[in-house]
């Protein structure tokens, strides 16, 4: 108002080159903003005090560095209140796009494992460099169409970076609703028939029960959270299961959904106790369903064969064993698909991530001293087989995250499913395995930046 | 120099073990110096491509640590003496050697090829390396080059085998070289003595001791030689006393043969004769039949001429029977009658008148049986002529000898042609004749006119039944490669193919009055005088062609 009043008291010439500097003004402070390199910073804590003292804790830490985040990524435990989280983050960070969702039991970061006995978070803000960010986010009702509400999201996310669905963003977040993982897959393959890359978990409270979602100020459970990051360089990312295939395998004659009823015409509990020479032979499910936590070493595997002619294992765990030899997976299965048994150890389960967050880096190019900081997501049944204690595996495997990053600032969240993308071969859901993505200061396209 | 085999066998064994042991050697240590380069190189190459593989990650991510980590792993690898990782301009990021190599280890020069694999000798801090230099790229994912490693795997190991190699093989011939004179010193006893024993029972043998042998009990080939050689001296003993009955049977066979021998030669020489014999009387016999022919022919000749001579006498005897002479005695009477009066009587008596009208005619009539006399009287002249020719011809034939003078052929064939011109012409044969200049070549006359008219009338008979336009007889005289050719070709009967040298056989004959000698006595006397002659015929009906031909002497110009 004030400046459309000043405009009428001044003359055409006076307006004219007020304009002109206006505009200078404007082009200098893009170019600048423009120029800027990619930072990012985290914060966290086990604050028992409830999600607003954590929160601000976090937010403490991480405006050491960033002080005006345009963008954070949060992960949390569900003990703290979810509201009370999102209202303190937006009412500190108002213009900040933010992106939440539930990890079990406990985060990490670039300082280690944190589990919390009444709550972890842990968040991570971006700013500068060139990244743009959209997010969508949406309730999924019982019994929703979760690929059609899938597009919805991701519509929604790109609408909300100035994009269309036509752009083919850097990097997806992802943030999955338990049990419709598959459908989301599916969506997403939909909407980006090329290869993006992709870092997504399934959100779950500690009990791994349905958790929920923070897209900025709003809560969604159960729901579906996206972030779509476009920028003009190369962002890496990875997703890995460290598995190795054991030369078993058989035709599903039998499913429904995430029920493996039969391999190869016999019930799949039989095959699957066959296929794994004794390492369940003191579960006795021939009464009542049991809970399996030790396949998180020998689970079952969807495979891609790539064009070398190898097979690459998505790993799909079977986590409970029926009375009726049925097994309960973690993901879809379909009839007629080949699954095959592939096998692990704590050491290839601690070992694989860090392998994942190099691999990222070599995917995007991104030299060691170059990396901004990163996103992870670890699969929790694999954290907890590991082991959640404070020195144990899961911690040493996070130090070697941190070492292998040099330091750099990283989040991450246990899930209970990951999503990932096969560069040339899709996205994928699966089990036990880690995603990450890495984000590299200069975020500016390399031969853009050579031209200038 | 003399040399014992005792000798030559062993330095034979020593030459062959020492060449072979040598010689194995060097063809060992170059297959091994070969194998083993081969080996490191093979082994180097997947050394530095697993260190190029295992850089890719490090080089992209700029990850010393990582990068420095993978080095130590590769010097865990024997015969590694020094590695390096580079960036794609061939800036070092990492690099590490076990010894002082003076080179330097840069990647410089290599920007364009992709990997290079050198063995180079590289100087150290006290001497010298042989090394296999390796310069591999590293590509990532999208096969973009990204960097360089560098190892170099040292082949002193390669050196030391070859040498442990080289002094196990001299003991190896040190121990061999004793060994074989050991065996050789054996072998050649153990050879040439036995060879001495059958050589001495050789020399034996040849001053003629047959019962010389060699005593032996060894199997091998050397006793089978001593055992070949007693049994060749047995058996050649043997033979040899079979030989001297063979010889003395041979004397007496040669004896019987050349009794046998003798008698053979007195009854080929009494054969001999009888056959010249034979063919004397054959010849003369075949000689007298061709007098005969020619006599045959004279008076058949002559008995032509002289039915002509008889008619020529028979026209002049009827000329002087109607001649005008007897009517001029009936006119002179009348005239003397009138002699008185004469004027008047021819100028007024009608008969006067007519009888001077018939003197006046009488001239003309005188002058025309004087021509017609004078004709006839011609033509029995030449009869009377040509019998004397006939007659002169076969006198001059007849009883001729063998004498061999040059003669024109053409002049002898006129002859015959002559001699037989009363059978041409009462077959009514024409004679066409091609006669080609001729020199005179030497033959006996009598011998060839007895062949012409021999052929002459052949081929007049020959033609009996052929119309009076076919019946011709071409008679041509040529000269074709330096020789006389004469051909009597007619149009007759013509002889069967399988007929045509039979022809010429004694008394083969298809004439129904032949007696088979003309053509059998034409073709001696062809022999007899250095020709020779021949029928030519394409079938019955078909005419005959037949050939004689005499040898030109060399200098006898045409």
């Amino acid at each position: 108002m004030l400046l459309s009043l000043n405009f009428r008291r001044l003359d055409v010439k006076k307006s004219n080159i007020l304009l002109f500097c206006i505009i200078i003004t404007g082009f200098c402070t893009s170019a600048l903003l423009y120029a800027e390199d990619l930072r990012m910073a985290q914060g966290w804590s086990v604050n028992p005090d409830g999600g607003k003292h954590a929160a601000d804790e976090a937010i403490a830490m991480m405006i050491k560095v960033v002080k005006n985040p345009r963008f954070i990524v949060l992960y949390t435990t569900a003990e703290y209140g979810e509201q009370e989280i999102a209202k303190t983050l937006r009412a500190r960070f108002p213009e900040a796009k933010l992106v939440g969702m539930n990890s079990y039991k406990g985060v990490f970061t670039s300082d280690g494992l944190h589990i919390g006995k009444r709550g972890s978070l842990a968040i991570l803000g971006f700013s500068g460099g060139d990244l743009v960010f959209g997010i969508g986010a949406r309730q999924v009702p019982k019994g929703g169409n979760a690929m059609a509400i899938t597009k919805e999201v991701f519509a929604e996310a790109a609408i909300d970076a100035g994009k269309t669905l036509k752009d083919k963003p850097s990097v997806i977040f992802l943030g999955a609703m338990k049990g419709q993982e598959d459908a989301i897959v599916k969506g997403i393959s939909n909407i980006f028939p090329q290869d993006v890359p992709l870092v997504g978990g399934t959100h779950c409270d500690n009990s791994f029960g349905q958790g929920y979602v923070i897209g900025n100020d709003k809560i969604y459970k159960p729901g579906i959270i996206v972030a779509l990051i476009y920028s003009k360089g190369r962002i890496g990312s990875g997703f890995n299961s460290g598995f190795v295939g054991k030369k078993k395998s058989g035709k599903i004659t039998a499913c429904t959904g995430r029920l493996l009823k039969e391999i190869d015409g016999r019930p799949a509990v039989e095959v699957y106790r066959e296929w794994a020479h004794g390492h369940f032979d003191n579960i006795n499910s021939s009464k009542k369903p049991v809970m399996v936590m030790s396949s998180a070493v020998c689970p079952l595997a969807k495979a891609i064969r790539l064009s070398n002619g190898n097979l690459r294992y998505i790993p799909v765990r079977p986590w409970r064993f029926n009375p009726d030899g049925s097994l309960n997976m973690g993901g879809d299965v379909h009839k007629g698909d080949t699954i095959y048994y592939v096998e692990g150890n704590k050491i290839a389960l601690q070992r694989k991530t860090a392998v994942v967050v190099r691999k990222s880096m070599v995917n995007g190019k991104i030299k060691i001293k170059e990396v901004a900081g990163g996103l992870h997501i670890y699969c929790a049944g694999a954290a907890k087989t590991l082991g959640l204690e404070k020195d144990g595996a899961t911690a040493k495997m996070i130090t070697d995250i941190h070492k292998t990053m040099d330091g750099k600032p990283f989040i991450g969240g246990f899930t209970a499913g990951e999503q990932g993308a096969i560069p040339g071969y899709g996205f994928f859901h699966g089990n036990l395995m880690s995603s990450m993505v890495v984000f590299p200061i200069k975020t500016e396209d390399a031969e853009s930046t050579k031209k200038k | 120099m003399k040399v014992s085999l005792k000798i030559r066998v062993f330095a034979l064994v020593c030459f062959l073990v020492t060449f072979t042991v040598i010689a194995l050697f060097i063809v060992l240590r170059n297959d091994l110096d070969n194998r083993l380069h081969e080996d490191f190189k093979e082994r180097g190459l997947i050394i530095a491509d697993y260190f190029a593989r295992n850089s890719v990650e490090g080089i992209i991510i700029e990850d010393e640590d990582g990068l420095s980590k993978t080095l130590e792993k590769l010097f865990e690898i024997e015969d590694i003496i020094y590695a390096g990782i580079y960036d794609n301009e061939g800036t070092k990021i990492v690099s590490k050697e076990t010894v002082f190599v003076s080179d330097s280890l840069s990647i410089t020069g290599v920007e364009d090829s992709l990997n290079e694999i050198v063995s180079r000798i590289m100087a150290g801090r006290k001497n010298e390396f042989r090394v296999l230099d390796f310069k591999i790229a590293t590509f990532d994912e999208e096969h973009e080059r990204i960097g360089w490693v560098r190892v170099g795997i040292n082949l002193q190991r390669i050196t030391t085998v070859l040498d442990k190699m080289m002094i196990r093989s001299l003991t190896m011939l040190v121990f061999f070289i004793i060994i074989a004179l050991v065996i050789s010193f054996l072998m050649a006893n153990s050879i040439a003595n036995p060879i001495n024993e059958v050589a001495g029972a050789i020399r034996s043998f040849g001053k003629g001791d047959f019962n010389s042998t060699v005593q032996t009990t060894r199997d091998d080939e050397l006793g089978q030689l001593a055992m070949g050689f007693n049994q060749m001296a047995e058996s050649l003993k043997s033979r040899t006393e079979e030989l001297q009955v063979s010889k003395d049977k041979l004397i007496v066979q040669a004896d019987d043969l050349q009794e046998a021998h003798d008698k053979l030669e007195v009854r080929v020489k009494e054969r001999t004769e009888e056959l010249r014999t034979a063919q004397k009387e054959l010849v003369d016999k075949a000689h007298r039949a061709g007098m005969a022919d020619i006599a045959t022919g004279t008076l058949h000749n002559v008995g032509n001429i002289l039915n002509s001579v008889k008619s020529s006498a028979q026209v002049i005897n009827n000329l002087a029977k109607n001649s005008e002479v007897s009517s001029l005695k009936k006119a002179n009477d009348l005239l003397r009658e009138h002699i008185d009066s004469i004027e008047e009587f021819i100028t007024t008596n009608p008969k006067g008148k007519k009888l001077m009208h018939y003197y006046l005619k009488l001239e003309e009539s005188f002058i025309s049986e004087n021509n017609e006399m004078h004709k006839h009287l011609k033509r029995l002249n030449d009869k009377v002529d040509a019998i004397v020719e006939v007659i002169a011809a076969q006198q001059t034939y007849a009883g001729k000898g063998s004498l061999t003078e040059e003669y024109a052929i053409v002049d002898i064939i006129e002859d015959a042609l002559m001699m037989q011109s009363g059978h041409i012409e009462r077959y009514g044969i024409t004679v066409i004749k091609n006669y080609n200049k001729m020199p005179k070549i030497p033959l006996q006359r009598v011998k060839l006119v007895h062949i012409l008219i021999n052929l002459i009338n052949n081929a007049t008979e020959a033609m009996y039944k052929a119309s009076q336009e076919e019946r011709k007889l071409i008679v041509s005289v040529d000269i074709e490669n330096n020789g006389v050719y004469i051909r009597f070709k007619d149009s007759g009967q013509g002889i069967a193919k399988s007929n045509l040298k039979k022809v010429f056989s004694q008394g083969f004959t298809t004439r129904k009055n032949g007696h088979g000698f003309g053509l059998h006595s034409s073709a001696n006397y062809m022999t007899e005088m250095q020709g020779e002659m021949w029928a030519e015929s394409d079938g019955i009906g078909k005419g005959t062609t037949l050939t004689l031909k005499f040898l030109l002497d060399k200098n006898t110009v045409a």
